[in-house]
């Protein structure tokens, strides 16, 4: 009973209470989709770099050749030979090391020249089709085969550079020969074929392309060796044997080559820092708002306070005590807050659904994970309920004291 | 039938006293009410008549002395004892209804049953209504009635527990002749009927054209 005077009280005068619920739903609504965001962000990201201990490639920045050779949302910092790079690829620290390269693009999907190594560290396996095996064939990941609807058997020409409308490389076609299964990690959003493809496909046009300034070779090398000497590639993905290359061979490579190497871990730390900065503001603002809403339900509860005063008295003659009248109040509050934290909630949800169609066309990254987000929610669903409990605090007690001979009487 | 019949006294007062400060005290007469009986207190502002009321119906604390009521004498209990008793032995009308104006017309009666602590019975309740005269209301505000629907439904929602005694103050003092006796007539009919000690307290002096026993507060 005392649960449905609160709800009727509430919908007994909507507009008073409106402002109350907007605010939480908005606040709970911002920290809920920060937390889903940054959650799936980072668990994407760490995710993608599991087993790349280092990058090898073309000098430049160390976060955009990460940004670039492991989440392909960024451009190359250039090529390196592969005859250089073979160096570090064999040295004993080394476990395993993926040779990469790419730079060009079908409608923005990054065209991956590859080993079938690198379909291994992703797990990523054949849902149809087959794998590649001649030059000019690919196997398509999950989500770029969704959106870009390609088939078996359909063929298109690669873009120069990760944008649309580039140079587009008209000399060869590219085969899907298979599509992948979704794996949850980049490779969903890759079109991934063979080395030698990306290789002959710039054979052509090397000279005028001359990457980052690095002389590349005009006339065509009979020698087969010879050529894959000259060969360039964009990256490389290595993984440790030895605890000890960590330190060595990054500091070795970046003074005594002219290639640099990276630790994917470092530089996506330093992101997330900085990410982590522009969260913790937005974080911070929608704490704000939950403390303005806060004050606006204790200003709407003590306003209110005014008008049932008359009605608190009356239910206290009719054998309510002083305990029941201060449950009322706070439950009221409660209530309120608690619709607003669902709401809040759903909104996030919502936000979030629409961001990641929107970021899975710009940035090939979707948001997959709508649960709820524990035991952070959690938090935030407690930390609700005693924002409803901190706001009805003062009313709820002016009612416990309230005088009902006086109240009667002025009545 | 007998049982029903037999007057005994629901209330009884003793010395009581209240004072607010020092300047305004009250020393009030002793009354005494039956069941099925009827008292006026009269009396012109300032007299305590308020007051009187309040102290009857544990609202106030009386300086000193005694309240009877159903053999209880509620100035020993303690406050969520008091509030308990109240709700299932004393029901008030006031001079002007007020209701939780958020509830419906028959929510209101129910949730006197809820608040003495008893089971909620809204057939029990609606038949209250029905014999007001107010049971065609039941899905209505309560503001949505006119004046004499609010008085009778204030006077369903004061007997729905059976109480002992029934305490009105200036029940009476808002309405028009025909309503003023209506309303009269109608909380003694209804103080017979549920076998309850009615205690008036008003200025209204047209009230004493229908109830016999009387005492003016001076």
């Amino acid at each position: 009973m005392i649960f449905k005077i609160a709800i009727k009280n509430i919908f007994n005068k909507p507009l008073n209470f409106l402002l109350g619920w907007l605010l939480l739903t908005v606040s709970v609504g911002i920290i809920s989709l920060l937390l889903l965001v940054q959650q799936q962000i980072e668990q994407q990201f760490t995710n993608d770099i599991k087993g790349v201990d280092m990058v090898l490639g073309a000098k430049g920045s160390p976060l955009q050749m990460i940004l670039s050779a492991v989440y392909h949302i960024d451009a190359p910092t250039g090529n390196i030979k592969y005859a250089e790079a073979q160096v570090w690829m064999k040295h004993p620290f080394v476990e395993s090391a993926i040779p990469l390269a790419y730079g060009d693009s079908y409608k923005s999907y990054s065209v991956l020249g590859t080993t079938t190594a690198y379909l291994d560290k992703y797990s990523a396996t054949i849902k149809e089709g087959k794998l590649y095996a001649n030059n000019f064939e690919v196997v398509v990941g999950s989500t770029a085969a969704n959106i870009l609807k390609l088939k078996l058997g359909d063929t298109f020409f690669g873009t120069h550079g990760d944008k649309e409308g580039g140079e587009v490389h008209k000399a060869h076609h590219y085969v899907v020969t298979g599509i992948l299964k979704p794996s949850g990690s980049i490779i969903d959003n890759l079109i991934v074929g063979n080395i030698e493809s990306v290789w002959q496909m710039h054979e052509h046009h090397e000279e005028k392309k001359a990457v980052n300034g690095v002389a590349v070779k005009e006339e065509e090398d009979p020698n087969e060796a010879d050529e894959l000497k000259q060969q360039e590639i964009t990256a490389v993905l290595l993984k440790f044997r030895n605890p000890m290359a960590q330190i060595q061979l990054p500091r070795i490579i970046n003074s005594s080559t002219n290639m640099m190497a990276a630790m994917p871990a470092i530089e996506i730390n330093r992101l997330f820092s900085l990410l982590g900065i522009g969260i913790d503001t937005l974080k911070k603002m929608a704490w704000g708002i939950m403390i303005l809403s806060a004050l606006s339900v204790f200003i709407t509860l003590f306003n209110a306070l005014k008008d049932s005063k008359y009605e608190l008295a009356l239910m206290r003659t009719m054998g309510g005590s002083r305990a029941r009248l201060m449950l009322l109040v706070l439950l009221e509050s409660m209530l309120l807050c608690l619709s607003g934290f669902i709401c809040g909630i759903i909104l996030s949800r919502t936000v979030l659904y629409f961001l990641s169609k929107q970021a899975q066309s710009d940035y090939h990254f979707s948001f997959k994970n709508f649960t709820l987000q524990l035991p952070e929610e959690g938090y935030l669903f407690f930390i609700t309920l005693a924002v409803g409990i901190a706001a009805a605090l003062i009313p709820a007690i002016k009612a416990y004291r309230l005088n009902i001979s006086k109240t009667l009487a002025n009545g | 039938m007998d049982e029903a019949n037999k007057q005994v006294n629901m209330l009884q007062t003793k010395n009581l006293h209240f004072s607010y400060n020092t300047d305004t005290s009250f020393q009030f007469p002793d009354i005494s009410c039956a069941n099925s009986d009827a008292l006026l207190i009269t009396g012109s502002s300032g007299k305590g008549k308020t007051t009187l009321l309040h102290l009857l119906a544990g609202i106030l604390k009386p300086t000193s002395g005694n309240i009877n009521i159903n053999d209880t004498d509620i100035t020993t209990l303690k406050a969520n004892k008091l509030d308990h008793y109240r709700g299932q032995h004393i029901g008030m009308v006031f001079q002007q209804s007020h209701f939780v104006a958020s509830l419906s017309v028959l929510d209101n009666v129910v949730l006197a049953q809820y608040l003495s602590g008893r089971k909620r019975n809204s057939k029990e309740a609606l038949v209250l209504l029905e014999s007001l005269g107010v049971a065609s209301q039941k899905n209505k505000k309560p503001s949505q009635l006119s004046i004499g629907q609010q008085q009778r439904l204030s006077i369903a929602r004061a007997l729905v527990n059976n109480p002992a005694v029934l305490l009105a103050d200036e029940p009476t003092s808002s309405l028009d002749d025909e309503n003023c006796f209506a309303v009269a007539r109608l909380l003694q009919q209804q103080a017979v009927q549920f076998n309850t000690a009615l205690v008036i307290v008003t200025h209204d002096s047209r009230l004493k054209q229908i109830f016999k026993q009387s005492i003016a507060l001076s």
